[in-house]
C-alpha cells in the first residue's frame, strides 16, 4: 500500500519581514510567521483563525506563493511548491479576496475578468472560452446579461460571485477565501456561504478559509487552526475544537462568539488588555500577558508543540504528559 | 405616542433627506421611539439602512448635503430643532456624546490622547491644567487603561485598536454626558476585544445610568446589550420593541429572514444551506409606495404595494411595519441540507 501525501503539506513554514524603523534607525525583523505544519488533505475545508496581524493573510499569501518562506517547505501532492511552475500552480490553487471591490478591475467587463484565466492559460478556443465563460457564471448564480457589464453595475454580493467565478473557471483544486464575507451584509453573506458549500461538492474542492467570523467558520470548516502572534497554538477538528478548546486564548475566541439569544449575558472573555506588539513579541510563550492562566514558566519559555489525540496544542498546561 | 413625562429621549417623524445628483434621496423616513433615561436601544440594519444617518440625524452633525426635519426632537426636555450653535456646543459633549466606529479616524494622529482628552474637559468644565491631567488618568483607570500617567503621553498609533476605542469612551464620557450614541464602535475589532469593550461600555451605562442608542449590524450584540430594538430597512424601522420581542418572537418578514441568515454554532446545522434573502434593497430616491420590503419579500401579496404603511402596534407596544401578523403570513419555507 503506497502513502498518498497529503494535498498541500507545510513544514515548518517561518516568515519573517525586515521592517525599516524611521530614516537612520536599524531594520527591525518582524516575525510574521512562526515554524507552522499543517497538512492539508483533499475535501477539507481548513480555517485559519486569529486575531488581526496574527498571520493568517501572510500564510495565505505563502500558499498562494505570492510570499517565499523565510524557512521551511510548502509541498504540494510531495512536491516543493517552488519547483512547480506559475501556470502550474495557478491552474490548481486560486483565491477569493475579502473586498469585491478592490479585488475587481473597474475597467473590464464581467465577462472578461471571468475568462481572463482561460486566455492565459490558451488551452481553449475564443467561442469555447465565451461559453465556458458563461456555464460558469450560470453555476455561480449570475446572469448571462451581466457579462458585458462592468463591476460597478453589481451589488457587493454579485461581485463576491465574479471573484468565485473567476477562481472556479481553471477547475482548481484548493481555493483560499480569504475573509469571503466579511465586507457583504448578513443576507447577502448567507447567500456567498451557501454557494460556497455548494461548489465545494460539485467541483470537490479543498478550501482554506480565512474569517474572524467564528460562526462562519463552524459552518463550513472540518479542521480550524487557532493562529497567536505567528505561531499556531491550537488546531484540531472543527466539531473537537468548538465543543471542548483547551488552549485559553482558544476558550477565549470561542467564548467571545455572540449568538442573538437575549438570555445571555456579554461573555466574560477573561483576557488582558495589552495587546502584543509583533515587533517585539513577548519572552516565553506569546500569550501569558494575557493569559489567565499564566504560570511562571509561561514568561521564560516558549511551549513545545504537544499532540494529543489528533490537536495540537502549545501551551505549558498541556506540555510534558500533563 | 403620547408623550411621556419620563420620556428622555423623543423623536417624532424624524425624517432625513439627501439631496444628490440623481434626485432626493430619502435616508431616514418617519423614525419615531422614545426612551426613557436609562434604556439601552439598539438600531439595527444592513449597510445602507439609514441607520447611522439616524445617529447623525439626532447629533446634528449630518453632512451638508442633508437635510433634517422632525415633530419632534428633544433630549433631557430641550428641543434639539430650535438650538442655537452656541446652545448646541456647549450641549454636544455635556449632556449627549456620540463613538464612531473606527477610532483612529476620531482621534487626531498629531496630539497625545492626553492632550486631546484635557482639551474635552477644559471645553466644557472650568478646571485647572493639573486638575484635567487628573481627570483623564481617572478616567483612564476606569476604562481599564492601567499605567494611565505614561499612557496619557502617548500618541494615538502607538495604542492598539482596542485600546484607542477605550480611550474614545473615556473621552466621551469624561463629562458625564446623560445620552450616549455608539455607531458601530466594536465593528473595527476582533472579536475577543469586541466583548472587552461591549462588557465596558454596558457596566459604565449601568454605573453613570447612561441612556445609550447603539447602532449595529450584530444581531448578537444585540441580544446582549439592548433594552429595546429598532430593526431598521431602507430608511424606516420595520420593527420595534423590546429585545425579547424583537429577537424571540419576531414577526416582520425581514427581521426574521435576518434572523435565519445567521450561521450559529451549535444551533445551525454545519454544512447545511443557510436561509437567504434573495434581491437587494429599494432605491431610496424618490417616492416608493408600499412596503418597502414587499420587492424581496417572500410572502408579499399585491396589497403590500399600495399606500404607505404604519407601524402596526401589536402586543405591548412591539411595532411591525407589516400588515399581517405572523400566523397569516404563508408557512416558513424549510431550509433545506446538504449531506456533508
Amino acid at each position: 500500500m503506497t502513502i498518498t501525501p497529503p494535498l498541500m503539506e507545510l513544514r515548518n513554514v517561518s516568515r519573517d519581514f525586515l521592517i525599516k524603523a524611521g530614516l537612520f534607525g536599524q531594520k527591525k525583523i518582524l516575525r510574521a510567521v512562526r515554524s507552522v505544519s499543517i497538512d492539508i488533505e483533499k475535501g477539507d475545508v481548513l480555517a485559519l483563525v486569529g486575531e488581526s496581524g496574527c498571520g493568517k493573510t501572510t500564510l495565505a499569501r505563502m500558499l498562494m506563493n505570492v510570499l517565499e518562506p523565510t524557512s521551511g517547505d510548502i509541498l504540494y501532492q510531495g512536491k516543493p511548491n517552488k519547483d512547480r511552475s506559475a501556470a502550474d500552480r495557478s491552474r490548481k490553487l486560486q483565491a477569493v479576496f475579502q473586498d469585491p471591490y478592490s479585488s475587481l478591475n473597474p475597467r473590464k467587463t464581467i465577462g472578461s475578468i471571468v475568462s481572463l484565466p482561460l486566455w492565459i492559460h490558451g488551452d481553449l478556443a475564443s467561442a469555447a472560452i465565451r461559453s465556458e465563460t458563461l456555464k460558469i457564471m450560470d453555476k455561480v448564480g449570475l446572469p448571462a446579461r451581466v457579462y458585458d457589464n462592468y463591476p460597478n453595475q453589481l451589488s457587493g454580493g454579485q461581485r463576491q460571485r465574479v471573484a468565485i467565478a473567476r477562481a472556479l473557471i481553471l477547475k482548481p483544486e484548493i481555493i483560499i477565501c480569504d475573509e469571503p464575507t466579511s465586507a457583504l451584509d448578513v443576507s447577502v453573506q448567507s447567500q456567498i456561504l451557501n454557494l460556497l458549500i455548494d461548489m465545494k461538492h460539485e467541483f470537490n474542492l479543498t478550501y482554506v478559509l480565512i474569517s474572524h467570523n467564528l460562526g462562519v467558520v463552524e459552518h463550513l470548516a472540518n479542521k480550524v487552526a487557532v493562529m497567536y502572534l505567528g505561531r499556531i497554538v491550537e488546531m484540531a477538528a472543527c466539531e473537537e475544537l468548538f465543543s471542548s478548546p483547551r488552549h485559553p486564548y482558544t476558550k477565549a475566541l470561542l467564548a467571545s462568539i455572540m449568538a442573538p439569544d437575549p438570555d445571555l449575558d456579554i461573555p466574560d472573555v477573561d483576557l488582558g488588555v495589552a495587546f502584543p506588539n509583533a515587533m517585539n513579541p513577548p519572552v516565553g510563550c506569546a500569550f501569558h500577558p494575557r493569559c489567565n492562566q499564566k504560570m511562571p514558566i509561561c514568561t521564560i519559555e516558549q511551549p513545545s508543540k504537544v499532540l494529543q489525540q489528533e490537536r495540537t496544542l502549545e501551551c505549558h498546561l498541556f506540555g510534558n504528559g500533563r | 405616542m403620547a408623550n411621556s413625562p419620563s420620556a428622555y429621549v423623543v423623536v417624532q417623524n424624524l425624517r432625513i433627506d439627501i439631496h444628490t445628483s440623481s434626485g432626493l434621496l430619502h435616508a431616514v423616513s418617519n423614525v419615531s421611539f422614545q426612551l426613557t433615561a436609562g434604556e439601552v436601544l439598539c438600531i439595527v440594519g444592513e449597510s445602507g439602512s439609514g441607520k447611522s444617518m439616524t445617529a447623525l440625524g439626532l447629533m446634528g452633525l449630518l453632512p451638508a448635503a442633508a437635510s433634517r426635519s422632525a415633530e419632534l426632537l428633544s433630549v433631557d426636555g430641550r428641543d434639539l430643532l430650535t438650538m442655537s450653535p452656541e446652545e448646541k456646543s456647549d450641549f454636544l459633549g455635556n449632556r449627549m456624546a456620540m463613538i464612531f466606529q473606527e477610532p483612529m479616524t476620531s482621534l487626531n494622529p498629531c496630539f497625545t490622547i492626553g492632550t486631546q482628552m484635557e482639551e474635552t474637559i477644559r471645553r466644557h468644565r472650568n478646571v485647572s491644567a493639573r486638575d484635567a491631567k487628573l481627570h483623564a488618568a481617572s478616567w483612564l483607570e476606569k476604562v481599564g487603561i492601567p499605567s494611565s500617567a505614561g499612557r496619557l503621553e502617548q500618541y494615538p498609533h502607538q495604542l492598539s485598536g482596542g485600546l484607542r476605542q477605550r480611550v474614545m469612551i473615556a473621552m466621551m464620557l469624561m463629562c458625564e454626558p446623560k445620552l450616549l450614541i455608539a455607531d458601530e464602535p466594536t465593528t473595527a475589532l476582533d472579536v475577543t476585544v469586541q466583548a472587552q469593550i461591549l462588557q465596558l461600555l454596558s457596566a459604565l451605562q449601568k454605573e453613570l445610568g447612561l441612556t445609550m442608542i447603539f447602532i449595529t449590524h450584530d444581531l448578537g450584540v444585540v441580544s446582549r446589550i439592548a433594552d429595546r430594538v429598532a430593526v431598521m430597512y431602507a430608511g424606516e424601522f420595520v420593527e420595534y420593541g423590546t429585545t425579547r420581542q424583537v429577537l424571540k418572537n419576531p414577526q416582520h418578514p425581514y427581521t426574521q429572514g435576518l434572523l435565519k441568515c445567521l450561521p450559529v454554532p451549535g444551533r445551525t446545522r454545519r454544512g447545511a444551506h443557510l436561509g437567504t434573502i434573495p434581491g437587494s434593497g429599494p432605491s431610496l430616491i424618490g417616492n416608493l409606495s408600499g412596503c418597502c420590503f414587499a420587492n424581496r419579500c417572500e410572502y408579499a401579496a399585491p396589497v403590500c404595494l399600495e399606500g404607505k404603511l404604519p407601524l402596526f402596534v401589536r402586543e405591548d407596544e412591539h411595532g411591525v411595519r407589516c400588515r399581517f401578523r405572523p400566523e397569516e403570513l404563508a408557512p416558513l419555507q424549510t431550509v433545506d441540507a446538504v449531506p456533508q
